[in-house]
């Protein structure tokens, strides 16, 4: 077989599979589709704001409620908490690669860009995002301990925060672990192998 | 000039569809995951029409842009298959062997078969040299020199060409 041939060979796949396609049912198929594509990320923007909003009036309320010095400075500081966090987690999705026109390469290094930062986000989150609100709950609670009535509901609240931190350490670690740096290698190995 | 958008991507798209459809073919496990890559990639384009700047030709950019598509989807469809998009209008009709030889046939299967072995770097290159896209036109799609992607088409088309002989 000569080389001209693979081209022939490859183009005539053209007799067996042809696409068609109803133009005017495409094109509203189509605007649909990214109708829902836009919808769910909107959704997905909503909640993260919403629940800025529902945190930082709650715990500006609570400041100005509690009776307690330590749990008012608590309060405060979890709103800077939620800021801080919702800015670290936003932060990363700035280098999301959106822009499809990149050229192969380009796309490539971006998208490993991205899931590097989200893999370091993802294994770091216990040191900038789970422990951090320990010291910060243990100043909200410190005054209520004196209130015997209010221990066992201290202590359910403390094992429960400390429960979901693990299980979401497990599942992240897993998610880093089984998706992100598996694509990480993946995109290495195919970026390398351009070069190469 | 949203109608004007629609009638470029029209004409754009009935005359590279198949070509379209053969990247999406490279990057697929079989016909059914072909199409699903070939819609998803439908959805982009007409997604990015609104920022193509006809700095390339029509048929250059939606390439460049089938390649980042199939790239970013390929990881996830093994994972998820519902979120896929679906466009019933779409319909990939299968003319079975009748129009080529059977010799012929063979020779594509091989061909097909020889294209998925390759590592996702080749299967890039070669998706855009088989559909007959010139170097240039090539090195601004995958963001390589002329020269680099001629010494790589050479190595591939090597590669295939044995793969071929060994299993005809």
């Amino acid at each position: 077989m000569i080389e001209d041939e693979l081209i022939k060979i490859w183009q005539s796949s053209s007799n067996q599979e042809r696409v068609k396609f109803e133009k005017s049912k495409l094109m509203i198929e189509l605007q649909s589709s990214l109708d829902n594509l836009n919808k769910w990320w909107k959704f997905a923007v909503r909640v993260e704001v919403v629940a800025a909003f529902i945190a930082i009036p709650t715990f500006a309320f609570i400041t100005y409620w509690i009776p307690f010095t330590t749990s008012k400075i608590a309060s405060v500081l979890i709103i800077i908490y939620v800021v801080f966090v919702i800015t670290r987690l936003t932060s990363i999705k700035k280098l999301k690669p959106m822009d499809l026109e990149e050229n192969y390469l380009m796309y490539l290094k971006k998208s490993k860009k991205y899931l590097e930062a989200q893999g370091r986000l993802i294994e770091t989150y216990k040191y900038w995002g789970a422990l951090p609100l320990y010291p910060i709950i243990f100043l909200f609670v410190f005054d209520f301990w004196e209130i015997p009535s209010k221990r066992v509901l201290i202590v359910i609240l403390f094992l429960n925060m400390v429960g979901m931190h693990i299980y979401a350490y497990i599942i992240q670690k897993r998610k880093v672990k089984k998706e992100i740096k598996p694509r990480i290698k993946r995109l290495d190995e195919v970026i390398q192998s351009l070069k190469e | 000039m949203k109608k004007e958008q629609e009638t470029i991507f029209l004409k754009a798209l009935e005359l590279n569809q198949e070509k379209l459809f053969r990247i999406c073919s490279i990057y697929s496990k079989d016909d059914e995951d072909a199409k699903d890559f070939f819609q998803e990639v439908l959805v982009h384009i007409w997604r990015s029409m609104s920022t193509f700047k006809a700095n390339s030709s029509i048929g250059t950019w939606m390439f460049r842009v089938a390649l980042n598509v199939c790239l970013r989807f390929k990881s996830k469809h093994t994972k998820n298959q519902n979120r896929f998009i679906r466009l019933d209008s779409i319909t990939i009709a299968n003319f079975g062997y009748e129009e080529n030889s059977e010799g012929e046939n063979e020779k594509l299967n091989s061909l097909r078969k020889c294209v998925k072995e390759l590592n996702e770097a080749d299967k890039a290159i070669v998706a855009l040299y088989l559909e007959g896209i010139a170097y240039k036109e090539i090195s601004s799609i995958l963001g390589l020199s002329e020269n680099h992607i001629a010494v790589k088409i050479k190595r591939i088309k090597s590669k295939l060409l044995n793969c071929i002989n060994s299993r005809l």
